[in-house]
């Protein structure tokens, strides 16, 4: 290789170590060498890198092997958004979330998805943003977006299949979600540690910066916290508003309400059947004037309605798949037409060659064959 | 009447995938393929354990490490050069649906690192890929490596000879359209 791809390679290796806020001490142990001086060698381009050790630090650094062989001008990252961010790791963590956009968008460019929904941008006025807005814009999502009576049960999946928002879960140890607008469109992490209904209400509070990206960047709250706060707070609001429908929730309380009272159980009922937090409920039901906030403070703070609360949550519990479900069909259709082979789709997975098939098969999916065979359709 | 005793034909010197181990392993026929057959690994495939992992444990027979310091199998690695020169022969679409053992082995194959061996996969993308680079003469079907060494058995169609044929044609034809290549090679 002439010295100048070498040389290439090694400022690229050390670009991406410090992306992830690694010293050459620190790549050095994880790469099994003795010393931070390999490293060093390798990042002026004076030390050849042999095969294994580039499909390593591939691995090490979150990047494909073939972006570390070539090594271009590299664009800087889209900024993430998070909504409560982590303080430790975050740096590894924003990346590993980015490489798993990047390959979604591969899989999708690969079996070639044209994307016949495009996800909204809606505009509006950082200096005069307000709750109005969070009504306006939640109802004209839920419309859009046809979510019907009870959101929550339909909006990831609404997400990921019509409007192809790459959704990845992650075991996080702190912050619970954050979003992102990249070369391959819109994304959400969501921490797979949090609770269903919370989750839900996470994924409604990032489509609200997604819808508004253009108009609140995150560039922009950075910059000014006010206007964060105030973001956060009119989120929260559209997050309440697009999964707590008004009237399908009035009927539902109303419908449970007998001479003027409604029993507990009824209420944590009613937060289950529309995939929230008892809390998120409450507080949607005093917004739409159905308690007095004092009836509000005192369930919350009644030790019997959170028991009942708790109760219920273990039967409703469920943890979202490692891999999403549309990441892994589009895997298994890429190697179906012949796009990805057989060691990259077990990789992409996180499993082996052996074990493909299992993982599969969790996910409904025979085992992968030849089947090249296609079939004739009617053109329109 | 004297039986005639059939002998195997001769063993084929075969840079192996990761995907035709494990088939071999399946069938029952991967110890005898190592001894009827000069089996040539890449270092990616011989050091990357989790590729033969079966439910997180890696089957004895197939640990790459033991074979290659018994000599049963022999470990052939390239360089960040060599598979960089290989990188630049392919768009970026077509060479991230390669696994980077699939791309030592093609940078072998390329770079001329491995003599005249025979370079075997199941896979249609390493398949075609071979062929786009023009090495059509390189590659063999695991269903006639296993006739050539006397192990015929019955076997998947991704592992058979039509497929591999039909791959290396793809190839050979985006060879000519371009389709996967880099701008700079066609």
């Amino acid at each position: 290789m002439s010295g100048s791809i070498q040389e290439a390679i090694g400022r690229r290796i050390q670009e991406l170590r410090k992306r992830l806020g690694m010293n050459q001490t620190m790549l050095a142990e994880r790469m099994g060498f003795g010393s931070a001086e390999t490293i060093s060698s390798i990042e002026r381009g004076d030390r050849e890198i042999k095969a294994v050790e580039i499909a390593e630090l591939s691995k090490i650094l979150l990047v494909p092997v073939a972006d570390l062989l070539m090594p271009v001008e590299a664009e800087p990252d889209p900024s993430i958004l998070w909504r409560a961010e982590p303080m430790q790791g975050r740096e590894v963590t924003e990346a590993k979330f980015l490489q798993r956009c990047d390959q979604y968008a591969w899989l999708e460019e690969a079996v070639g998805v044209t994307r016949l929904t495009r996800f909204p941008s809606l505009e509006v006025n950082p200096e005069r943003l307000n709750f109005s807005d969070a009504t306006r814009l939640a109802d004209e999502v839920r419309r859009q977006f046809d979510l019907g009576n009870r959101p929550a049960a339909v909006l990831e999946k609404t997400l990921e299949d019509v409007y192809g928002v790459k959704v990845w879960h992650d075991k996080l140890e702190e912050g619970s979600a954050a979003s992102v607008w990249g070369k391959f469109g819109p994304a959400i992490l969501m921490n797979s540690r949090e609770a269903p209904w919370r989750r839900n209400y996470n994924f409604a509070h990032e489509v609200f910066h997604l819808i508004t990206w253009n108009s609140l960047p995150p560039g922009l709250l950075s910059k000014r916290s006010d206007l964060r706060n105030k973001v956060e707070s009119i989120a929260n609001a559209f997050a309440s508003q697009l999964l707590l429908p008004a009237d399908p929730v009035r009927m539902e309380f109303y419908a449970r309400v007998t001479e003027s009272k409604i029993a507990y159980s009824d209420l944590v009922d009613l937060a289950r059947s529309f995939d929230v937090s008892t809390e998120a409920l409450l507080y949607r039901l005093l917004n739409l004037n159905c308690f007095p906030r004092a009836a509000v403070t005192k369930m919350l703070g009644d030790p019997a309605f959170r028991e009942l609360d708790r109760c219920s949550m273990s039967e409703c519990w469920h943890s979202p798949p490692e891999i999403p479900e549309r990441f892994v069909r589009l895997a298994f259709l890429a190697h179906q037409k012949g796009k990805l082979s057989r060691s990259k789709f077990a990789s992409l997975l996180g499993t082996s060659i052996a074990d493909l098939n299992d993982v599969l098969r969790k996910y409904g999916f025979g085992d992968e064959k030849d089947n090249a065979g296609k079939t004739k359709v009617r053109v329109a | 009447m004297v039986m005639k005793k059939t002998t195997p034909a001769r063993p084929k010197c075969v840079l192996l995938d990761a995907c035709i181990i494990i088939e071999a392993f399946n069938l029952g026929v991967w110890e005898s393929l190592i001894e009827r057959a000069e089996v040539l690994v890449s270092s990616i495939v011989a050091h990357e354990e989790t590729l033969f992992h079966v439910k997180g444990q890696l089957p004895e027979p197939i640990n790459m490490k033991r074979l290659i310091a018994e000599g049963k199998v022999q470990e052939f690695a390239a360089t960040a050069s060599h598979m960089a020169s290989l990188r630049l022969c392919f768009d970026r679409r077509f060479v991230e649906g390669l696994h980077e053992g699939e791309l030592e082995a093609l940078a072998l194959i390329h770079e001329n690192l491995v003599g005249e061996a025979l370079y075997s996969s199941g896979d249609a993308n390493a398949i075609r890929a071979l062929a786009m680079l023009g090495h059509s003469d390189r590659g063999i079907s695991m269903e006639r490596l296993l006739k050539t060494t006397g192990l015929q058995k019955a076997i998947a169609p991704q592992f058979g000879d039509s497929f591999f044929r039909r791959c290396i044609g793809e190839g050979k034809q985006s060879r000519i359209t371009g389709e996967g290549l880099s701008k700079s090679i066609v």
